[in-house]
Parts: C-alpha cells; structure tokens; sequence
C-alpha cells in the first residue's frame, strides 16, 4: 500500500507502531496490488480514512483531536508553545498528548531560531480540514 | 470520520497570540521580535481563520488582534500581510458589519498605510467611504462631536494626499474643512494643525509674507496648549510638541521665502546643529532648508556640505524613489553643480529629480528642475531643448508651485522676445 510513497509509509508504519499489527492486518484486501500510479486523491484519501479511524481518535484522545483540528487549519503552523498555553493542560499531558501525534505520523515540528512550530504535511492537513469543516 | 473539535482550544490560541502581539508591538522601538518572519505569517493565518468564523472569539478581539497585527507587519515591510489584513477590515468597515464600531477610522488606517505605499488611488477611495459613513452618521447618531473630530482627521489625511500629488487648491479646501470640522468638535490641537500646513501652503505657492504672519500665531498658539489640562489628559502633549517643531522649521522656510535669512536661521539653527535629535527624515529636511538657507546667503560651501548630508540621509533612510519631497534635495544639488560651473553634474541631478515620482510631493522641485534644465539649454544655444524643458516644467506644476510657474513663464517670454541674454 505504502510503495513509492513516503507520506503513506510514514502513516502506515506510525499505525503499526501506536495501535499494533492487527491495525494493518485489517487493511482491504484490494490495495495489496496498488501500484504507484494508483496514489491518486481517491486512494490517499481512503488511505487516510483507513489510517485515522476510530481507534486512532481513541488513541491520540479529545484533547489531541483538537490539536490536530487547529494544526489543520493553520497554513503556517502553531507557535508550540502559544499551542501549549492554549491548550488548558497540564504540561505533562500536554506533552503526552504532542507525543502520540508526533508517533502517530500527523504531526512534525519545525525549528525557526528559538521558535517551535506545529505543522502537517499537506495532504494530512487537506484530510483534517476536509473532516473537520 | 465526524469533526473533530468544537473550536475551543483555537479560540484559546487566538487569544494567546493576541497578548504575544501586543507585547510585539509595544515592543517595537526596544527590540526586535525573534523569528519575527513565520510569527507574522502564523498570526496572520490565526486572524484570517478568526475572521472566516471558523471559531468564536470576542468581535472587539477581531478588530484588535487585525489593527495590532497590521502594525506590525507593517513595521517590518511585510507589505502582503499589511494589505490582506487591512484590505479585510477595510471591507467589513464599508459593509458596516456590526463588530467595528468605528468604521471610518479602519478606513483612515487602511488608507493611511496605501499612502505610505504610494497607492494613492486607494487610499483616497478608503478616504471618500470613510467621509460618506462619517457625514451619514453626523445626521443618524448623537456622538456628533466625535464624529466632527474624526472628520477633522479624516480632512487632514485628504490634504496630505492632495499635497503629495501637488494640487494646492484642493489641499487648501481640504484643510480648510479639517480645521472647521475640528473646530466644530472643540479639537484646537487638529484646527492648529489645519492652520499650521494651510500656512505652508501660503509660502510654497508665493505668499511668503502671509505666510510667516500666519505661521507665528500657530507657533504661538502651538506653545500655548503644551500645559492645556485637556491635551494632557488626552495623551496627546507628544504630538504637540512634535507639531511645535514643525511649525518652527515651517515658519523658518517662510522667512527664507520671504528674505529674512537671519530670522530663518535662528528657527532652523537649533535643528541643524542636531539639537533635538531629529530622524533620519528629519535630518534630510533640516539639511536640505540649511542648503536653501546657505544658498541664499551666497556660501555656497556649506551649501554643498548640507546637500550632500541631505542626500546621505535620504540613502540611510531608504531610495529616492520612495522618500517625500527627495526631488528638492537633488534639484538643489543640481542647482549648488551650476552656480559652481559643473554643467554635467548640474545636469545629471535636475535629469534626476525629474524623474523621480511626481506624487510624492515632488512636483515644486520638478518644476525647478525643468527650469535648471531650461537655462543650461539656453546657455548651450539649444533653443529646442529649451523649448521641451520650459513646457515639460509648466505640465509638471499645472497644479502648484506659483513662484516656479512664474519663473518659468518669464524664461518663455523672455525667448519669445528674443531677449536671452536676459535671462
């Protein structure tokens, strides 16, 4: 499923890794003989339906959907720390909630001087707004 | 998949960014905001999503978290955030969508910020909806005092502009209605103001008299209301002191222009010995009259130090092409060439002062320009030349500019007399 497309081997591998091998186990049988001229929008966005499903809300928990929800939405990114303040949890939730989207591949950080930035990749972002609108 | 948040944490974060704002703004003249580059952008993105209602935040928030944002940007030449933001709350304001109480002002604001751009199309749109929104209300709202004030500073903004493209009978109508709807508001301050710049006009179009008579009651009045219990309260003794000197160098220019060199130099010296620490802009300005001043004494020395101080503020500042008035400092540089026999040098800098943009106040000293240029056509025997710089000067100055349109039509009679060695 993940062939030539680093983005769905990312997402992929973070499924396997937060929610264990019977996450992958349950892939539809019909994309096992995609190829890479099938990652088209349709295929990425099953991919992504499949990725984060029920489970995976239940695991990254109300609080990271909402991180995720704003991250989405935001075309420059969060200040990581504003997002922290804003987010009214303990610092150590906080940081274990950032930690399961950090694994869970929706997430990445960026680095400008002293500042930290919460970003996605394009086409996750273009997923969560899609179901967050 | 159902949507996944209700709004509350992004709201959160717009309020975070918009204390981290604040501190960015009231910080400005101490330091330099970090990464200051992707803030911008982050909080550009956050205000945009607040104003698509994409989460709920207070209204007075919104117009806050734009206006400081706007501020910002603009400080730090983020000119396409500037013109989004402040396009936005330009819109609403015309719409007079509920949540900006005070549309008229966003528009002054956006306009304000197209006149720095040199969008001067703009801005006086953004101002003649302002104007329209402020004389609606003057006849639906009560706060008619208010408004009258706003429309005073309103006024002012139009005749800045019309001073810009070089219309001087507009400008004196505009601000002929900037002092009586300030008067109209008890505004003193904004009607001394009016008064003030109706009073540079008066010598920039040849009333040099007229113009010091009136320039030194404004001073004085000026002077009178630095200790007014009511300009104190209202936080306003800055700006006081700020127009006190101006009205000092402007009264100086109105002596220059009307020959008293001493009286001039003694309004002007303090600034040009550097004793109130002006600005980059304001060391151009004193130079360039200390040049006007020592060229009408005949020391034609310090003349050329104090253009060229001029000129070297102007490049710290910024270019030629964007700096008001930049037109005067290299016709006079063009100007001190000539009188010292440097007819290439002359040359080149009148060539350059005529091409720079005409609406930034430029237009005087473009018409000085063309007539620098007239002469040394003339000197050269190239009467077609001669011909082409006189016409260029007096198209250039359709608008202002008496003394050089005078001075420019008298070379025209003089050719047309046959009569050059006159000139």
């Amino acid at each position: 499923v993940a062939e030539g497309h680093p983005l769905a081997l990312e997402l992929l591998t973070a499924k396997l890794v937060t929610q264990g091998k019977r996450s992958i186990l349950k892939l539809c049988k019909k994309w096992r003989s995609n190829t890479v001229d099938t990652l088209n929008d349709e295929f990425l966005s099953i991919l992504c339906d499949y990725v984060f499903d029920h489970p995976f809300l239940e695991h990254i928990g109300p609080a990271g959907a909402e991180l995720l929800s704003v991250i989405a939405f935001e075309d420059a990114g969060v200040d990581e720390e504003a997002a922290r303040h804003a987010s009214d949890l303990s610092n150590d939730d906080f940081n274990a909630t950032l930690s399961k989207l950090f694994k869970a591949g929706c997430i990445r950080r960026e680095l400008d001087g002293e500042l930290s930035v919460l970003t996605m990749h394009p086409i996750t972002q273009a997923y969560f707004r899609a179901v967050s609108a | 998949m159902s949507p996944l948040a209700d709004g509350a944490t992004h709201s959160r974060l717009f309020a975070v960014y918009l204390k981290h704002l604040n501190t960015a703004v009231s910080s400005l003249h101490q330091q330099r905001t970090t990464s200051i580059a992707r803030r911008i952008k982050i909080w550009k993105s956050t205000w945009t999503n607040a104003y698509d209602g994409r989460f709920d935040i207070r209204p007075a928030d919104l117009l806050l978290y734009g206006t400081l944002l706007g501020r910002l940007a603009e400080a730090y030449s983020f000119h396409s955030v500037v013109e989004e933001v402040l396009n936005r709350l330009a819109e609403s304001a015309v719409g007079r969508e509920l949540w900006i109480p005070h549309p008229a002002s966003v528009l002054i604001t956006a306009g304000e910020s197209d006149r720095r751009r040199g969008k001067l199309g703009h801005a006086e749109s953004r101002y003649n909806e302002a104007v329209k929104i402020l004389e609606h209300d003057l006849v639906a709202k009560e706060s008619r005092q208010q408004i009258h004030r706003e429309l005073g500073r309103l006024f002012y903004e139009l005749a800045y502009l019309h001073r810009l493209r070089g219309d001087a009978g507009a400008t004196r109508s505009t601000l002929e209605r900037s002092e009586a709807e300030c008067d109209l508001a008890k505004d003193e301050l904004g009607a001394e103001i009016a008064r003030t710049v109706l009073g540079v006009v008066s010598y920039e179009e040849g009333f040099a008299d007229a113009a010091v008579r009136a320039l030194t009651e404004r001073l004085s009045r000026l002077e009178g209301l630095v200790d007014h219990s009511e300009i104190k309260e209202a936080g306003r003794t800055d700006l006081v002191h700020r127009w006190l000197i101006n009205a000092r160098i402007h009264l100086g220019q109105a002596h220059l222009a009307a020959g008293n060199y001493a009286t001039a130099r003694q309004l002007i010296g303090p600034r040009v010995n550097g004793e109130h620490n002006p600005s980059i802009v304001g060391l151009a300005t004193v130079k360039r009259i200390e040049a006007q001043l020592c060229l009408a004494e005949g020391d034609l020395r310090l003349a050329r130090d104090a253009i060229g101080a001029s000129w070297e503020a102007i490049g710290q500042q910024g270019q030629l092409l964007s700096t008001e008035l930049a037109a005067a400092t290299v016709a006079i540089a063009g100007v001190i060439h000539s009188l010292e026999g440097s007819r290439p040098s002359a040359l080149s800098c009148f060539d350059e002062a005529c091409r720079l943009p005409p609406d930034l106040h430029n237009r005087r000293a473009q018409g000085w320009a063309w007539a620098g240029r007239a002469i040394l056509a003339r000197e050269a025997g190239d009467r077609v030349h001669f011909l082409a710089a006189v016409h260029e000067g007096l198209a250039v100055i359709q608008r202002c500019g008496a003394p050089v349109r005078a001075f420019l039509l008298e070379l025209l009679k003089q050719l047309l007399h046959g009569r050059w060695a006159q000139i």
